[in-house]
């Protein structure tokens, strides 16, 4: 186990080195100018070129590379071109936000998606299955930014039940994370149920299942106990690797309610062509996928005896 | 036994428990006379030399106050004292600037004086401010309001830069304000209260820059305690303090206690307060001095959140969760039809206030472009240009079209369009005929055979952006030239601009002050070559009459030569100069004391609630509709309890 | 959708069986993927005569023109749905054109984001599975280094970042020169390039671990014990073999395709000069709060048939073409 958790990681890291640089590519080229934004209305030219010298931007591209390696080793990305917060600021104030819109939803959503699939798979074939099966897929072929633009107009404004926009630290922070949440649960919950659905009903053709019931065994004993054991290595892989994308947040919904976390952060920093935080949203989320992928494969690994590590 | 369903139900039913608890109230918990703020951008800074845009000019105003400050009600715009005793007497050769401050105004109360408590200003805070804002390293924002104005500045600056660099390069230790206390012959403490600017040149402008934020006093302590962290946390002298701040959320203010003598004028019962130039009269019959003689500051707080989505920011007005507002481009059609409110919004009491912006929306063309070097193509572009459609589908009827760079009501303001009719409709035969004059028949470029091709420079993505877009395609396309648009974010649009990359862009100017210098300096030949004249327009003529001009007082002669040099502009088209856009205020009705002023944000100040309306019109407008959940969620239950007692059978 | 097959009654004198035509029995006794595929062939159909029209047609195009331009008495701007002619069935947009024909336009750069962008992703994808699975060493670990590296990008940057760039480089100036410029606007290509060079990674890692099994076969070893070169094995021995991935994975890559145009479009690196369902959605975030709905009804109701069409023909080729599954 340990020499195959070794192994990935010493794997990641040529894959890490690969991505910064692509990052760095990839921003440079499509970055604004990020001198107009520190210097105003009238800079003068004289000022411009210093501040560019001054943010590094006259450098080769290999000397910025090593620069940037230096950064993510001591995570420490340097200040935001907009307002010269450090990154490192920026990023401490948006987790909070972020994660508690995005936690409840993670665990509302997988709860419900899970319950919803195990129901239809146990009442297989029955209306309650064809109608809940129809609507994941009807669910899942709206665009988000429909869901958001009529969630927000109807439940929130024509409706008034909840807050259209806005957050408040602490307890309050409920009646704002609530239409967020929901819609966040309605955007996840028909992908999973479709996906864990056949995942269950693959597990229940097995002829162990077949066997079981020849058995007399009860049809519910069936499925919660062998049936669901069998399904928890892809629903447990699955919820793992969308951890990482809960610390990135939905930026859409953060934008479109108010949250002020790390998502609406990072949309508002590439508007602004803000390299510093740009460029560390990156490849943090880099290293988040790269650690739950190698952690997904470990649970894959200790749930299913079967599988080698080789 | 079904564990799995039952929870699932069970699940469902708290969550819709939660969410019947539920009200769309966004302020909860609040209490007393709060003002409601939404703001469409993030604020940068709260330090003075950085306050450049709009974000941080609006979270500045409540905690701040310059020497000078714009009178709240006054239209024309007209200055008056705030921390200066009264106006600045200026020398007889015009050179001298003389400024005596009111005795005993005190800074607020904050953590970085040695008790606690704010002290006295000075005319040496003064000294400081200028000075820290003239420094090199403060890479201050305006700082071309001083550049070459102030005798000895640039000297002084210059000398901190060389000596700057020679230091840090000998490994001497620099700190942020290294050499601030060298003399300069520019700024001057005559005595504790009275401070004395001389001038490089003389400066008729000053008087506005003295109220602008760039000005505002602030103490040498502040900066020392809080080092980089004073962008987040002022100090000042204005009638509210900063509670809280969160600069991706909002910023809460609470009433300074310290507060100067300041009361809301009161021109029917004080004579000294009825100024020159102001109808006060009609400001009083309009309901803006209903709290005449009233001290300062009259809120018991301000919460203002930034919210930078149109719908969120609209929807919150029309809820009555913020206070004013201006609607965004894209909801001004709806809000007021026809340039009348909306119905439903007069109804409610809602309060409109139309102006013609100080300003001028314009397309600015590159005349070092290859192509638009050519005046006559340049006239062609202009000729084909229809601003009636601008002003009737873009904005509603709400703008007017622009028959000079400069705004009506502005000094310099001519009447003179040669390349654009009196309506604003297109003229597209004689484009046509100036683009074949040009030397491109139908728009054919005879070296190559083919069409004329224009790249078109649009910012934003906003819905009025790309029509804007999509129109000029269509006009363009009527006299031969086909257009190609490139959408920009905001940074990416000015790096062009910077480095003439561009050919036709689309812009707007705002002016800092109303004086049509302002806007003459984007085209004067000095500040061409990467610098804000983007449209590299180099005119002799025009260059003479701007330097002339800069010294001259306001006045009919400086008038005259303004009008001059606007129709150099007309003439010469290295802008298409389209529309003045007519803003709109909208105040909910519980609001008081309430006037926009487009270029400064001390109004803020003299600003009431009547806290009692507005609950009670907030209680009627924003009752929860809770019905369609309650049959959701019953039909939801029905479907999987038939299916359970269906199966038991 | 899963259908349940028992088809043990064939007559005797049924032509032979290939595995290609008993999926498309097993697909088209699910009747509601038959309609759905219907409906899909319907939607081509119009965004193939949209574009012959155009073709046909030249600049400027119907949709671009307001119904008062083309001869027809409304209302400047924008005007609810009406039944006094066909064009405005659905209303005007807020500039007065026919939402109708918008709409229909916005077929033809659903499909042309669809299947090209999915298209793209799918030919990428493919082709570095095979050559993976199959060549394996060297090549192998280049193509998981590869894929693991982008897929370790956030998804939406990497997006908006590839979109800015095609956007301003040098390949918008080559690509304005071409002829079919007019027909196909640059923001339209420049999603299809987008979509095609960052969704090929999970079919390429499916089609991998596909050919790593099939490499096994019997009759594959043949063919490279007789000494065919790697190219012919691959694309015609082995392929075959793990098509039916390809084909379930082009379908659902397809509606992946449409749905990041929308994003895309709606933070504004997406088509710009020509009217999509995207463009249509975005402008509704201010339109709704004027009260015109029906942009958006129309954009989304065509988003969303579409969409789900295709999902349902997915699910039913994946039932169909997965031996798996079949009972």
């Amino acid at each position: 186990m340990i020499s195959f958790i070794l192994r990935r990681i010493a794997y990641a890291i040529p894959v890490l080195l690969g991505v910064a640089f692509i990052t760095l590519l990839l921003f440079d080229v499509a970055s604004g100018d990020p001198v107009s934004i520190k210097l105003g209305k009238n800079p003068d030219p004289v000022e411009v070129e210093a501040l560019r010298i001054e943010l590094g931007l006259d450098r080769p591209l290999l000397g910025r590379y090593f620069d940037f390696l230096k950064q993510i080793v001591t995570l420490d990305f340097g200040k935001s071109w907009a307002d010269d917060t450090p990154v490192r600021e920026i990023f401490k104030r948006g987790v909070l936000p972020t994660l508690s819109l995005s936690v409840p939803a993670f665990l509302l959503g997988g709860g419900v998606s899970v319950s919803v699939s195990l129901l239809v798979a146990f009442y297989r074939g029955t209306l309650l299955d064809k109608v809940t099966t129809a609507a994941a897929i009807a669910g899942i072929s709206v665009s988000s930014l429909i869901y958001i633009l009529v969630g927000q107009w109807l439940l929130a404004d024509q409706w008034k039940l909840f807050p259209i926009w806005g957050y408040e630290y602490g307890p309050s922070a409920v009646y704002f994370l609530a239409l967020p949440i929901f819609i966040w649960v309605l955007l996840s919950v028909g992908t999973d149920v479709r996906y864990y659905r056949t995942v269950a009903l693959e597990e229940i053709r097995k002829d162990y299942v077949r066997t079981a019931r020849s058995k007399g065994l009860a049809e519910r004993r069936i499925l919660f106990t062998h049936v669901l054991k069998n399904c928890s290595v892809p629903i447990i892989t699955r919820l793992t690797i969308a951890v990482p994308f809960l610390i990135t947040g939905s930026f859409l919904l953060e934008i479109f309610f108010g949250i002020p976390g790390l998502g609406s952060t990072l949309l508002t920093a590439i508007t602004n062509s803000d390299l510093p935080v740009v460029k560390a949203f990156t490849i943090l989320g880099a290293v988040l996928y790269v650690i739950f992928n190698i952690l997904a494969d470990v649970f894959y690994a200790i749930l299913d005896p079967r599988i080698r590590l080789g | 036994m079904l564990l799995a369903p039952l929870r699932f139900a069970a699940l469902i039913a708290l969550t819709a428990l939660a969410l019947v608890g539920c009200s769309p109230d966004p302020y909860p918990g609040e209490e007393g006379e709060i003002l409601h703020v939404g703001l469409r951008l993030l604020p940068k800074s709260f330090d003075p030399p950085d306050i450049g845009e709009e974000g941080s000019g609006k979270v500045s105003a409540p905690v701040y106050e310059g020497l000078l400050a714009y009178h709240p009600y006054a239209r024309p715009y007209q200055l008056v004292p705030a921390l200066a005793e009264s106006m600045p007497v200026v020398s007889e050769d015009r050179m001298s600037w003389t400024i005596r401050l009111k005795e005993g105004v005190t800074f607020v109360d904050d953590p970085c004086f040695p008790d606690g408590q704010g002290r006295e200003v000075t005319a040496e805070d003064v000294l400081y401010a200028f000075k820290r804002f003239s420094h090199p390293s403060t890479h201050a924002k305006g700082w071309w309001l001083f550049d070459r104005k102030v005798a000895g500045l640039n000297a002084w600056r210059d000398g901190l830069k060389a000596d700057i660099a020679a230091a840090s390069a000998a490994g001497e230790p620099v700190g942020p304000l290294w050499g601030l206390e060298r003399e300069v012959a520019g700024f001057e403490v005559v005595d504790r209260y009275t401070f004395r600017v001389n001038l490089a040149e003389p400066y008729p402008q000053f008087a506005w820059v003295l109220a602008m934020s760039y000005t505002f006093i602030y103490p040498h302590e502040a900066v020392e305690h809080y080092g980089e962290e004073f962008r987040n946390h002022p100090v000042g002298t204005g009638p509210y303090r900063l509670k809280e701040y969160n600069p991706v959320y909002r910023a809460v203010y609470e009433p300074n206690l310290e507060y100067r003598e300041n009361r809301v004028p009161d021109p029917r019962n004080n004579p000294a307060d009825r100024l020159e130039g102001w109808d006060w009269e009609q400001d009083e019959r309009d309901g803006y001095l209903v709290n005449a003689g009233a001290k300062l500051p009259l809120l018991d707080g301000i919460e203002t959140r930034f919210i930078l989505e149109d719908q969120p920011r609209w929807l919150y007005f029309k809820s009555g969760y913020l206070d004013f507002m201006n609607p965004p481009k894209d909801n001004t059609a709806e809000a007021i039809p026809m340039g009348e409110l909306s119905g439903e919004l007069k109804e409610r009491g809602v309060r409109l206030y139309p102006w013609t912006e100080l300003g001028t929306v314009y397309s600015c063309l590159n005349t070092e472009d290859a192509l638009l070097s050519n005046v006559g193509v340049r006239r062609a572009v202009a000729l084909a240009f229809d601003h009636k459609w601008t002003v009737d589908h873009l904005y509603a009827g709400q703008a007017i079209v622009a028959n000079s760079l400069i705004p009506p009501g502005v000094a310099g303001y001519a009447d003179y369009h040669p390349y654009h009719s009196d309506d604003g409709t297109a003229r597209y035969d004689e484009a046509r005929q100036m683009l074949a004059d040009a030397g491109y028949p139908d728009g054919i470029d005879p070296a190559t055979g083919k069409q004329l091709r224009l790249r078109f420079e649009n910012s934003g993505t906003s819905l009025s952006a790309r029509h804007f877009a999509a129109r000029f395609v269509d006009e363009m396309r009527r006299i031969g030239i086909e257009v190609d648009v490139i959408v920009n974010t905001f940074p990416q649009i000015t790096e062009k601009m910077r480095n003439g990359s561009f050919q036709v862009a689309g812009l707007a100017w705002g002016f800092d002050y109303p004086d049509a210098q302002n806007i003459f300096q984007l085209l004067y030949s000095g500040n061409a070559d990467h610098g804000s004249n983007s449209a590299n327009f180099r005119d002799d003529a025009f260059d003479a009459l701007y330097e002339a001009s800069s010294v001259m007082e306001h006045g009919p002669e400086r008038t005259a030569i303004y009008e001059d040099m606007a129709k150099i502009v007309a003439d010469e088209v290295p802008w298409i100069t389209r529309t003045h856009r007519i803003r709109q205020n909208l105040q909910q009705p519980w609001l008081e004391g309430f006037k926009y002023t487009e270029t400064s944000d001390n109004y803020w100040h003299y600003v009431g609630v009547d806290a009692e309306a507005r609950r009670a019109a907030l209680t009627k407008w924003n009752e929860p509709v809770r019905w369609p959940l309650a049959v959701l969620g019953g039909a939801f239950a029905f479907l999987i309890g038939g299916t359970i007692l269906r199966s038991r059978k | 959708m899963t259908s349940h097959a028992a088809n043990e009654d064939a007559p005797v004198t049924q032509p032979p069986r290939t595995p290609a035509s008993e999926a498309w029995r097993r697909f088209k006794r699910n009747r509601s993927a038959v309609v759905c595929l219907a409906i899909f062939t319907a939607y081509f159909l119009i965004a193939l005569s949209g574009q012959a029209i155009e073709l046909f047609q030249g600049s400027p195009f119907l949709y671009d023109l307001t119904l008062n331009e083309m001869g027809l008495d409304y209302e400047e701007g924008a005007n609810a749905p009406s039944t006094g002619s066909w064009l405005a069935l659905f209303g005007t947009t807020s500039a007065g054109k026919s939402v109708l024909l918008r709409v229909f336009h916005g077929t033809k750069v659903a499909f042309i984001v669809g299947t090209f962008g999915a298209g793209l992703a799918v030919i990428i994808g493919m082709t570095l599975g095979l050559m993976a699975g199959f060549m394996g060493r060297w090549v192998d670990e280049v193509v998981q280094y590869l894929y693991s590296t982008i897929a370790s990008i956030p998804y939406l940057l990497l997006m908006l970042a590839l979109a800015f760039i095609i956007r301003q480089g040098p390949v918008s100036a080559w690509y304005q020169e071409r002829f079919f410029a007019e027909y196909i606007s640059l923001g339209l290509f420049n999603i299809v390039l987008v979509i095609g060079l960052t969704s090929w990674v999970t079919l390429c890692r499916l089609v991998r671990a596909e050919v790593k099994k099939v490499r096994e076969l019997e009759y594959v070893q043949a063919a490279r014990a007789l000494g065919f070169s790697d190219t012919r094995i691959m694309f015609k021995h082995v392929l075959p073999n793990v098509f039916h991935l390809v084909i379930i994975n082009f379908s659902l890559t397809f509606v992946t395709a449409i749905k990041s145009e929308v994003i895309l479009t709606f933070l504004g690196v997406g088509v710009d000069r020509e009217p999509s369902w995207g463009q249509m959605i975005a402008d509704a975030k201010s339109e709704l709060m004027q009260g015109i709905w029906w942009p958006l009804a129309a954009a989304g109701i065509a988003l969303f048939v579409l969409t789900l069409a295709v999902n349902y023909v997915g699910d039913a080729l994946r039932d169909a073409l997965d031996p798996r599954l079949t009972e």
